[in-house]
């Protein structure tokens, strides 16, 4: 069930342009960014990719998952939803997997980097594997995020810009930290500090969990806003 | 409880369950290290140290943009880190801020690292884990390491500010955070016990029979040696200092047959680009040159089990071992071919009851590279930095790897740059366009 509903979510999205548009701007911008940050640091690293990348995914995806479910809701295909026999968990895990699925469509030609820094270069390939992960990771909690945001409106706009400004927060989460002086709770959430290891070449299992219980926890609050409309 | 009580008790459960969960990770996270180098590998050393941190720990790295290391050393400082939240870490590009590199008194054209906690400060060449661990250890025991020259004999001497002097490579070292003092030894023969490093640098006389004792019996007491010879003069043996060591000078000057590896058009200067050693005192390390040179003669024969020996530093193929520099031109009855070694370094371990006792030595075949006039060209003064960080090290540090990250340069030219861009922000970004358009097509087709 899940695999036909994500199909049918891949099959409409990739039949308008917002994948395509998005994919196009998503490559321009991190190709201009990549390229200056090589000339500058005149190393064959891959490491500047993956946060200038996962910046970028943070504008990206809330625009990926802002029409999962509050478009069902705004044209009432989610009533419809309703009554048919999919839990609201499935439907959930559908449309996550559906956003993550085309943010890694998206994501993967970045890997053009590490062929051209292969070429002119002797990179290490340590922190492209774990910088690569890294990023997949953070899509998949991004997409959690932006499927949640989703289900809690009706509007597309208001829910880009909640998932948005959520994510945001998370990025930078570790400044604040700095600034009160704290013993690291707030980068403890913070996304950017959370990819800095993959970026570097290791990959820590407390990150991996973090993402993983992030990209649940949203699901699961997701899977909620929508039994509890369904409930009302 | 009504259902719609039930179905959000249950999710805030179930969110609950998964921050319990980051928490317990975080307090039990594994690293998988996939770097070539394990450059975020930390050692149990590092780990004890870091975590024994009860102060606000400033850690400020000079780095250029441009320099190999930046980002290996933006993510290892994060490692410490998250060890322990009292270290703060800043990464700054030297250019950007002289201000900070006057007041934390950091070399503006080497940069460095400076970790402070309190009004200490500790200056350090590198962003390792060897050097930041050893500044955090000393901070910690407030301790100072000293850098003690010898005099007496016609050394090089730390005061001259001339070409020939090492006034400038004592300034170095002390904005490194060694203390650099003099010691005469023909005045007292006796080594001060604060001493953690003995320098000899080119002594034109020989070694009174009591000097050279307690030299003799200080390095061979845990002592840490930086013998810099110089072919002139020539009759200053060094035989008694090294004995056992694996490593002695084979006198002559170093040609450099290699017009491409010498310092203007002089073929007794030659540049040095092989570094035949793992050894973190040259791992990675960026040409250097050695104004007239002689050999060092390692030997890893010598029948020691404690006793570890390197070539570290070598000239080209195309150089040799002049003998009679007058007539320089390769003799090969009396002259040695190239490569010729102008560093060694021996370090020798034995174990005392429970402690274990360890004496380095690092020899080179030239002086002049120390000097006020080279000091500051190509690479020499990292060479020296490297040098006497590897000798000072303390018994808990050696074990850490010194995760010096490699120079991997990008042969990047204006065009490739170029080719990049039109690639990766153009072709790709168009493709990206044209299946959008295609399946647009497509649609409005059917």
């Amino acid at each position: 069930m899940i695999r036909a509903l994500v199909w049918k979510d891949l099959s409409a999205w990739w039949a308008g342009p917002v994948p395509f548009v998005v994919g196009a701007a998503f490559q321009a911008v991190l190709g201009v960014l990549m390229v200056n940050q090589l000339q500058v640091r005149d190393q064959a690293v891959l490491q500047p990719l993956f946060p200038v990348a996962g910046f970028l995914l943070l504008l990206v995806v809330p625009v990926l998952a802002m029409r999962t479910l509050a478009e069902e809701s705004r044209t009432g295909t989610l009533d419809v939803l309703a009554v048919v026999p999919v839990s609201a968990t499935r439907l959930v895990v559908a449309k996550w997997l559906a956003t993550w699925l085309t943010t890694l469509v998206v994501v993967v030609p970045a890997g053009l980097f590490a062929l051209l820094v292969s070429l002119w270069g002797d990179p290490d390939a340590g922190p492209a594997v774990s910088g690569f992960v890294g990023l997949a990771l953070l899509a998949a909690a991004l997409s959690g995020v932006g499927v949640l945001a989703s289900a809690a409106t009706d509007s597309q706009p208001i829910a880009a810009m909640t998932a948005l400004f959520a994510t945001v927060v998370a990025w930078f989460a570790h400044v604040g930290d700095e600034a009160a002086g704290d013993a690291g709770l707030l980068a403890a959430i913070s996304l950017s500090e959370r990819l800095r290891l993959f970026a570097g070449g290791a990959i820590d299992t407390g990150d991996v969990t973090f993402f993983l219980a992030l990209t649940a926890g949203s699901l699961v609050s997701a899977a909620a806003v929508v039994d509890l409309r369904r409930l009302r | 409880m009504s259902p719609v009580r039930r179905r959000i008790a249950v999710t805030m459960v179930a969110v609950g369950v998964l921050v319990a969960l980051v928490i317990v990770a975080d307090g039990r996270r594994r690293l998988f290290d996939l770097t070539e180098t394990d450059a975020l590998t930390l050692s149990a050393q590092t780990r004890d140290i870091v975590r024994s941190l009860d102060e606000d720990v400033d850690i400020t790295v000079f780095i250029r943009r441009s320099q190999p290391g930046r980002v290996e050393a933006v993510t290892l400082l994060d490692r410490y880190r998250r060890l322990n939240r009292r270290i703060d870490v800043e990464v700054l590009d030297p250019d950007d801020a002289p201000g900070e590199l006057s007041r934390l008194g950091v070399d503006p054209l080497l940069g460095g690292v400076a970790v402070s906690m309190g009004d200490d400060v500790e200056r350090v060449p590198f962003a390792t884990e060897g050097d930041l661990t050893g500044a955090l250890a000393r901070l910690v025991r407030d301790d100072d390491v000293f850098v003690c020259a010898t005099t007496g004999h016609g050394e090089r001497s730390i005061d001259d500010e001339g070409p020939e002097g090492l006034s400038e490579t004592a300034a170095l070292l002390e904005r490194d955070g060694y203390v650099v003092a003099p010691v005469d030894l023909l005045a007292t023969p006796e080594i001060p016990e604060r001493c953690s490093v003995m320098v000899v640098a080119a002594p034109e006389g020989e070694f009174g029979r009591r000097a050279e004792q307690a030299v003799e019996d200080w390095v061979e007491d845990d002592g840490r040696l930086l013998l810099l010879t110089d072919p002139v003069p020539e009759d200053v043996p060094f035989d008694r200092l090294l004995d056992g060591l694996g490593i002695g000078i084979e006198r002559g000057v170093v040609l450099e047959g290699d017009s491409a590896r010498v310092v203007g058009g002089d073929i007794s200067a030659p540049i040095v680009t092989r570094y035949p050693s793992a050894n973190p005192v040259v791992r990675g390390l960026a040409p250097t040159f050695f104004p007239v040179a002689q050999e060092v003669v390692v030997d890893d024969s010598v029948d020691d089990e404690g006793l570890s020996t390197g070539v570290l530093a070598q000239t080209s193929d195309l150089s040799y071992l002049e003998r009679e520099p007058v007539a320089a031109e390769f003799d090969p009855s009396t002259d040695r071919p190239g490569p010729i070694t102008v560093v060694g370094a021996a370090d020798r371990s034995r174990i005392d009851g429970v402690d274990i006792r360890r004496t380095r030595v690092l020899v080179t075949g030239d002086v002049d590279f120390a000097a006020n006039r080279a000091v500051r060209e190509a690479a020499n003064a990292q060479l020296l930095r490297r040098g006497l960080a590897w000798l000072t090290e303390t018994e808990d540090l050696v074990a850490i790897s010194p995760n010096l990250p490699e120079d991997r340069p990008l042969r990047l030219t204006d065009a490739r740059a170029n080719y990049a861009l039109v690639l990766s922000a153009g072709v790709v970004p168009g493709l990206f366009l044209l299946a959008g358009a295609l399946v647009w097509a497509l649609r409005r087709g059917r």
